[in-house]
């Protein structure tokens, strides 16, 4: 099913958002001195990768 | 310079990031969602959007544990408020639900369902809204607006107000009584669309056009279905102290005059407009489109009056009687038979006298509309709802 308009706007603003999530934590990442919160941030940058990949996969 | 090249506290880094999911949630993946009609694009932006609400959870936590974002208990004036809040709401909601199993009591009527009198009690079947203190002009005392007839099918006692009663049903407008004769029932309802029978959507409708003061009054509660016929063997004792015992009370029919006690012939009571029907059912629904929700439906029984709306029974019974009062046999219910409500109403457009339907529609008049009924004289307005 081709995408919609507004699909594709929405789209194509989550993939800028998750995007941005990403280099954010990349930044964040190394800035951070609580091992705790690295870790999360850890976490947290791998789902925002799958999340870029996941949007990514919908634009054909 | 040397401010911008500060690196950011552990803290400010997890408030952004907490922020940061925030905005991705409320504002990219929520409405991407509402929006996409893609089956496989809608369930990956889900996916993610639940994803993005874990993560902030876990950043939530972080900060929580570390004391930088307090979670503050709300007040007991908050929590009063909230109380109070939610005590209307699951009225409100009770009231549209009640007895129905929450369905909408118009599209579930079925025989015995109805919520007009259980016992000897009224129960509200909508809300305080309903209440006949604060009914409209139907409930005038003197002004001829009985409350429908209560109706139990299976009750050979007779109408002494014990268990079981039909219930004046919200929604019907009940035949009125002119004087101390049985002229014709008229029609209640007017293009205003006062008048409706049972309670569904479009009584909803009403009490956000009416402020919650629906006029509809009437038949309705137990033991009516529509399109049943009164067995005679269970014919209560109205029947044969003046009502006649045709019993035809069919759904949608006139339960005919009884002037003199005698019945007349019972007739449909719906007209080209619709009117008339009784209770609640698909043809009420096409009403609602029609009148903008807004029926004016009437008659006997049928599936789904019911939806009882009466509570402060006494106050009922009072102004009934005004007008019942010597209609000895004929009434049921109330002042006469201990209910507190002599009812005896006929639905709406029900021809007490002629059996004729005298509802009116969009102000015009359909044939045989008596003068009494007519809407351009100055003192049949004044008893409608």
């Amino acid at each position: 099913m081709p995408l919609s308009q507004t699909e594709a706007w929405y789209l194509g603003e989550c993939l800028k958002g998750e995007t941005l999530m990403c280099k954010k934590l990349a930044n964040y990442r190394d800035q951070i001195q609580d091992p705790g919160l690295r870790q999360i941030v850890d976490n947290l940058l791998s789902t925002c990768r799958r999340h870029v990949d996941l949007l990514a996969s919908h634009v054909r | 310079m040397s401010q911008m090249a500060r690196q950011f506290s552990d803290r400010e880094i997890a408030e952004d990031i907490l922020t940061g999911h925030k905005y991705l949630a409320n504002y990219y993946y929520a409405p991407a969602i509402l929006e996409s009609q893609n089956p496989e694009l809608r369930s990956v932006l889900q996916q993610v959007y639940s994803d993005t609400q874990a993560e902030a959870r876990q950043v939530f936590d972080y900060l929580n544990s570390k004391g930088w974002y307090p979670v503050k208990p709300a007040d007991s004036t908050d929590l009063t408020e909230l109380r109070n809040v939610a005590e209307r709401s699951r009225t409100t909601v009770a009231a549209i639900t009640q007895d129905t199993g929450g369905q909408i009591p118009a599209m579930s009527m079925q025989q015995g369902q109805g919520t007009g009198y259980q016992g000897q009690t009224w129960q509200t079947g909508v809300s305080a809204g309903m209440n006949p203190q604060t009914q409209g002009a139907w409930q005038t005392p003197g002004g001829g607006w009985q409350v429908g007839a209560q109706w139990q099918a299976g009750n050979p006692t007779g109408w002494t107000g014990t268990a079981g009663w039909g219930g004046a049903g919200t929604g019907w407008q009940t035949g009125g009584f002119q004087g101390s004769a049985w002229p014709a029932a008229r029609w209640t309802g007017t293009q205003a669309g006062e008048g409706q029978g049972g309670m569904g959507p479009s009584s909803v409708a009403q009490w956000s056009r009416w402020g919650g003061q629906p006029s509809w009054t009437g038949f309705g509660g137990a033991g009516y279905t529509g399109g049943t016929q009164w067995p005679a063997q269970n014919m209560p004792g109205w029947q044969a102290g003046g009502m006649g015992r045709s019993g035809a009370a069919v759904s949608g029919w006139h339960m005919g005059g009884m002037p003199g006690g005698t019945w007349q012939a019972g007739r449909w009571t719906g007209t080209e407009a619709g009117e008339g029907q009784g209770g609640m059912g698909p043809s009420s629904v096409a009403q609602w489109s029609r009148w903008g929700g807004q029926p004016s439906w009437a008659g006997f029984g049928g599936t789904g009056f019911g939806a009882g709306t009466f509570q402060g029974t006494g106050e009922v019974g009072a102004w009934q009687q005004s007008d019942l009062g010597q209609r000895g046999g004929q009434y049921w219910g109330g002042g006469q038979y201990g209910g507190g409500f002599a009812t005896g109403g006929f639905g709406t457009g029900f021809g007490q006298g002629a059996g004729t339907w005298y509802g009116a529609q969009g102000g015009s008049y359909q044939v045989n509309l008596p003068d009494w009924a007519r809407q351009d004289r100055p003192e049949s307005g004044s008893n409608r709802g």
